[in-house]
């Protein structure tokens, strides 16, 4: 043993001294539960969720990216956002024109009256009967 | 009369003192030192690095940069440095330097041991353990027998009960390989002296019907009888220990529950009118919201584009323009969600397009890119950013890394030029891990946070996304399509978010799930998550409001 190699045993032999002096005198430990030797440990997210997390940020469809990119699909049906419908407005029903009592009014104003009609009905061939 | 004035001045001078001192240490962050077991030359060396990594950052949420240590490098005297001393007991029987046992005996200062080697310190008589704290370490209980192909799930302590919800442990079972996805082991302790010792939590086996204290208080010293870093998610026990922390450090946060919404993945091929329903829903419901923008659009090998290489840039993508003009007309805040979110003209992981791929991390080796360096990330961040700028959507309010994974030095990088990040985050135990060593390999730990981190591991401030996002299964139409996450499944996640007293409900949506051509629900679906969320109690926010 050469010199070089004494003076390192004895460093070494010292270290481990402290070292061992440094720890806790060996308490018995108790022992591991069943089936310890097969569990797996991994820090961080579980299995599940780092999937979840991969899947989340990937493509859905091959349409999301065959798109014309410049054309908007809004285009022409830009609008402003009506109000929203008073209520009943499902049950409304509109008819053009007049309302139903001015057609009415109407028709009945150039409706001539049958009194008028017996009037002017052609006279009996037989010659009115006044 | 003089010595009744100087009497009064005197206590007068005290009184201000004692309230100034009060003052001082409210507003002084806590110090912390965590030790964790790094045995030399085994395969799991790194696995407590990992978990303190974890523990620092949700310890960031108070404001404190907590201090690194493998527990072997402990000298007598150093936890006396530190307001609270964390131990994580992550490997079996893992020597204790007796210096640090010494300290924790008589120490007036906080100490949280968790799960393994507790022994070391509560069995051994010179301490006086059991008769000091109040309790005692009982034994170590895990599965509850050796799993098999006819009883793969022979249970265990799997039930953290807290604040009315159960937080249940994971676990999966490989038959084929007749191993155990989980982490089973926790130490059972029982309270010899209930006037010094209390549980604050427990911990139940379904299986056997017992119940165990999880989470243990005698005075300053606290025992949890797990690690709850591994195989983390939305219901996982690990937000018991994100709330208590608060109890732990003495740092009360109000009760405060903020929601937070993102349209994602918002580059060249969104849809205009996608945008604009989303858009105007939250706006007429005063509910602020965030895009995650792609600035630049590439399909590195056309494969959508018949094999000819495509390239978008920002001037030229007008219905992102469309969308993101109208966007931000109503509200919305531009988050920057990679600069191409893709790499090169490589498949790296899905088609080499953007808002399919990883841009930072090359997941095709599970390593950092080739080009991988600070300045690499920086070249990216900055191209993306002149962008938008040179587009008129000024600075965008934070970082979102492309599937939430990148390298440690692309994730430093940011900190160089965004104020936030927005995100889980993906942590590495090396800058250059070897995840396949025999001896002292290294871990991907992926976190999500329930609340704000103040600055991280790699020194980001981190505003938490933690409910996820909805999915369907349309593998009628892409057959790697087949998951399903519900709004409801969101809201329930949400709901355990309510435990942890500051905890957000914060999720990302696509609007590409407004498309017809897909069939699914998506529009209702949002509205019914956006109500779900709000009758929870929730106060929807922005991540300006979070930036500074």
């Amino acid at each position: 043993m050469n010199h070089i190699m004494l003076v390192r045993t004895v460093a070494l032999g010292a270290m481990a001294s402290v070292a061992l002096g440094a720890y806790a005198i060996d308490t018995e430990p108790p022992p591991l539960p069943p089936g310890s030797a097969r569990v797996q440990v991994e820090p961080g997210q579980s299995k599940e969720e780092n999937e979840r997390m991969q899947r989340a940020h990937e493509p859905h469809a091959p349409s999301q990216h065959t798109k014309d990119y410049t054309h908007d699909d809004t285009a022409g049906t830009d609008q402003i956002v009506a109000p929203p419908l008073p209520p009943g407005s499902t049950r409304v029903r509109v008819e053009p024109g007049q309302s139903p009592e001015e057609t009415r009014r109407i028709l009945r104003a150039h409706r001539a009256p049958k009194r008028n009609h017996l009037k002017s009905k052609p006279s009996s061939p037989i010659g009115s009967p006044s | 009369l003089n010595n009744s004035l100087l009497r009064l001045f005197a206590i007068a001078l005290v009184l201000s003192t004692t309230l100034g001192t009060n003052r001082a240490q409210a507003q002084t962050p806590p110090h912390v030192l965590i030790l964790y077991d790094a045995p030399p030359s085994t395969e799991f060396e790194k696995l407590g690095f990992g978990y303190a990594i974890m523990l620092k950052n949700l310890i960031a949420h108070f404001d404190t940069d907590a201090e690194l240590m493998p527990v072997h490098e402990y000298v007598a005297g150093k936890m006396n440095d530190y307001d609270a001393t964390f131990y994580l007991g992550a490997y079996y029987d893992n020597p204790i330097p007796s210096a640090l046992l010494a300290d924790m005996a008589v120490s007036d200062k906080t100490v949280v041991w968790f799960k393994y080697n507790l022994w070391k310190i509560a069995w051994d008589a010179q301490y006086g353990f059991a008769q000091k704290f109040g309790f005692n370490l009982v034994q170590l209980r895990g599965l509850n027998a050796e799993p098999t192909s006819q009883n793969p799930a022979p249970g265990f302590f799997d039930t953290v009960s807290y604040k009315g919800m159960p937080f249940v442990k994971y676990y999966a079972y490989d038959a084929a390989r007749n191993e155990v996805h989980a982490d089973p082991d926790i130490g059972v302790v029982s309270i010899v002296d209930p006037a010094k010792a209390s549980a604050l939590v427990n911990i139940t086996n379904p299986t056997t019907a017992e119940s165990v204290p999880y989470v243990l208080r005698s005075g300053k010293f606290w025992y949890v009888a797990d690690l709850p870093f591994s195989y983390i998610g939305p219901r996982d026990r690990y937000l018991v220990l994100a709330d208590l922390l608060h109890d732990v450090l003495g740092v009360e946060h109000a009760t405060n529950h903020r929601a937070m919404v993102r349209l994602e993945d918002v580059g060249a091929m969104v849809s205009v009118q996608s945008m604009k329903t989303l858009s105007d829903y939250l706006w007429t419901r005063k509910i602020p919201y965030s895009i995650a923008v792609i600035p630049k659009y590439v399909d590195g090998l056309g494969v959508y584009n018949g094999g000819v290489p495509e390239t978008v840039p920002l001037e030229q993508a007008s219905n992102l323009k469309r969308s993101l003009d109208y966007a931000v007309a109503r509200g919305g805040e531009i988050v920057m969600h990679g600069y191409t979110h893709q790499y090169g003209d490589i498949v790296n992981q899905t088609s080499g397009v953007s808002g399919d791929d990883y841009e930072f991390w090359n997941m095709t080796t599970n390593s950092p890119v080739a080009e991988d360096s600070t300045e690499w990330a920086l070249g990216r961040y900055n191209a993306g950013l002149a962008d938008l700028e040179n587009n008129g959507y000024g600075t965008p309010v934070a970082w979102e890394t492309p599937h939430y994974q990148g390298s440690a030095l692309s994730s430093r990088a940011t900190t160089q030029v965004f104020n936030a990040t927005y995100q889980r985050v993906v942590y590495y135990t090396a800058d250059t891990p070897d995840f396949n060593a025999a001896v002292s390999k290294d871990f991907t730990l992926g976190q999500v946070f329930p609340y704000v981190i103040k600055k991280d591991y790699y020194g980001q401030r981190v505003l938490p996304e933690n409910l996820g996002n909805i999915e369907y299964d349309i593998s009628d139409i892409d057959p790697s399509s087949h998951f399903t996450y519900t709004w409801q499944d969101l809201q329930l996640n949400a709901k355990y978010a309510l435990t942890v007293r500051d905890g957000f409900a914060s999720f990302f949506f696509h609007p590409f799930w407004l498309e017809p051509d897909l069939g699914t629900p998506g529009f209702q679906d949002f509205k019914s998550l956006v109500d779900g969320i709000t009758n929870l109690g929730y106060v929807w926010t922005s991540p300006s409001a979070l930036v500074n």
